[in-house]
């Protein structure tokens, strides 16, 4: 029985005066919203929903930005009991390929900017667009019923949400979160964030991603904290927002704390400011000294995965550099196969863990093994903290965001002549060498081949760099 | 070099600072901005690097530039006449 939607509405009821939310735009223009509001909007939205066919089980794809909006609609199929299915507006025909046969959405809801990017993929879906006035000005216009409720009767019993992630096979999975991968999530981030009713924080991150929707979204809702809903990740604007409003914590990731960091001429200048919550990217020991000492505060890095999160993480009054902290309450870890310094593949054991891939039993089975889940990634305990060493997997991240580097290979293999490609992250920058040959100008060919993945593949995962095997 | 030494500086001083910023945050050559080069299809320009682009920009120059007006700037050169323009409104 799920008590994810109660334990929401009674978090409402007892809200107190300070908005639940607060949409920090690029213009800079803020638009809050209370909890009575936010309220009677899920119940409007809700009505509408259901109006439009959406039902109990169905699972709804959401391409959206970060807004009041997108956390309406959350709230208001979390209650439906619906699942929603967290994708991202940078998908293009590869990722939307994949998306819509192997998770196969009875709805989508996207941002009318993007209709034209995913209308060829649609296929009996029901569709609703949401069209942008102005800063925070919207409506939700029901373009196609929804007609097909294709997932199993109870399924919503299993899943709370499908998120989409990568192992590094070339292929976009669906993980299926659980009620308890939220609710665990949540507490333990909470636990080390300690952070109190009233206060607020601060985010950047899309809302697409599991981290941001338990750090950002569940834990203030949870502990009555304002939730800042930022649009952008302009230094001056972002700057602006922790002097007014009065923030007390950030959650990012370290490639935004790099921006601010060489972008802050006066970083003593935020007397509210507490902490930094970072994860989905490695955060380097001289990184974490820099931030700590010219903001004045605690950065608490972690370490989780689509498939849980957080595994670890660092706790105020507790944090170390150059560690992800130690494992969570709920998870067990475990180094498998270790070598004489104690390096090893992470392997995981918990109740909160995602249910598997949606539609994926092979690579499901593959990656929960003799009772351990395997996380590809590299790591070691340093006494009580884990330290993150890299994937072995063949996936990496940018700016906190997972790039498959087989997706990206055979991209570029499917748009040039070259006989093969090799696919790797130097620096913070996809690489891809060719194998070609000489009588090819490789510069012309390095513009035409941009070119054509801006449009096969999501704009972040495009190289940066493309050459000739030499 | 803060924007004041820059508004005695020629039009071509400030095409020179503007491409010493983006080469050196992009770690690009400046040899490869030409002024129809795109930035994000071209150059591999992704959302925090132009960011922090706009940033330094901002900060070296003494300008403001808001997020939403660079959604239609896709050149280096329309990037360089924008900035051009809003630095002559900005300090005369």
């Amino acid at each position: 029985m799920s008590e994810l939607p109660a334990q929401l509405s009674e978090a409402l009821r007892g809200w107190g005066d300070n908005p639940v939310a607060i949409e920090l735009f690029s213009s800079g223009e803020t638009v809050p919203v209370g909890a009575s509001e936010l309220r009677r909007r899920v119940r409007e939205m809700i009505a509408a929903l259901s109006r439009e066919g959406v039902r109990r089980d169905d699972i709804v794809a959401l391409f959206l930005e970060n807004s009041i909006d997108y956390v309406t609609l959350i709230l208001a199929l979390l209650e439906m009991r619906a699942v929603p299915l967290f994708a991202k507006l940078e998908y293009r025909r590869t990722e939307l390929s994949t998306l819509f046969r192997d998770l196969d959405p009875d709805a989508v809801i996207i941002e009318s900017s993007y209709l034209h990017v995913i209308e060829p993929h649609l296929s009996g879906q029901g569709v609703i667009i949401r069209e942008v006035a102005s800063a925070g000005k919207s409506t939700l216009r029901p373009v196609v019923p929804v007609e097909r409720h294709h997932a199993e009767a109870g399924f919503a019993d299993l899943a709370t949400s499908i998120n989409c992630t990568y192992r590094g096979d070339g292929e976009l999975l669906g993980s299926i979160a659980t009620e308890a991968q939220y609710r665990l999530g949540a507490k333990v981030l909470q636990d080390g964030l300690q952070g109190c009713r009233g206060e607020s924080m601060l985010f950047p991150l899309p809302l697409s991603h599991i981290f941001s929707l338990v750090g950002c979204l569940f834990v203030p809702l949870f502990q009555g904290m304002t939730g800042i809903l930022a649009r952008t990740v302009h230094p001056r604007l972002i700057f602006g927002a922790l002097e007014t409003l009065h923030v007390e914590h950030v959650t990012a990731v370290p490639e935004i704390y790099r921006l601010l960091l060489r972008s802050g001429k006066d970083t003593q200048r935020f007397p509210a400011l507490r902490t930094f919550v970072s994860g989905g990217s490695v955060l380097h020991a001289r990184e974490y000294d820099e931030l700590t000492e010219a903001f004045s505060l605690e950065v608490l890095h972690g370490y989780g995965l689509t498939e849980f999160t957080p595994v670890s993480r660092n706790s105020r009054g507790d944090a170390r550099r150059g560690t992800i902290g130690p494992v969570c309450e709920g998870v067990d870890v475990r180094i498998d196969n270790p070598d004489s310094t104690g390096s090893g593949e992470i392997l995981l054991r918990s109740d909160a863990l995602c249910a598997g891939y949606y539609n994926r039993p092979q690579v499901t089975r593959r990656a929960f093994r003799d009772g351990w889940f395997h996380t590809g990634d590299r790591g070691r305990f340093r006494e009580t903290h884990l330290v993150f060493e890299g994937e072995i997997k063949e996936t990496r991240k940018v700016n906190g965001v997972m790039v498959d580097l087989q997706e990206v290979r055979r991209a570029v293999l499917a748009a040039s002549t070259a006989e093969d490609a090799t696919v790797f992250l130097e620096g913070n920058a996809i690489t891809a060498l060719l194998k070609i040959p000489e009588s090819v100008d490789i510069d012309k060919e390095e513009k035409r081949l941009r070119h054509v993945l801006v449009h096969q593949i999501a704009p972040y995962k495009v190289p940066r760099r493309i050459a000739r095997i030499d | 070099m803060d924007g004041h030494e820059l508004i005695t500086g020629s039009p071509a001083t400030l095409v020179d600072r503007l491409e010493t910023i983006v080469s050196r945050i992009s770690r690009i050559d400046r040899s490869e901005f030409a002024a129809d080069v795109l930035f994000r299809e071209e150059l591999g320009i992704d959302s925090l690097m132009a960011m922090e682009i706009i940033a330094t920009v901002e900060r070296e120059l003494s300008i403001q530039i808001d997020e939403a007006e660079m959604y239609g700037i896709q050149t280096v050169g329309e990037f360089t006449y924008f900035v051009q323009e809003r630095f002559r409104t900005t300090h005369g």
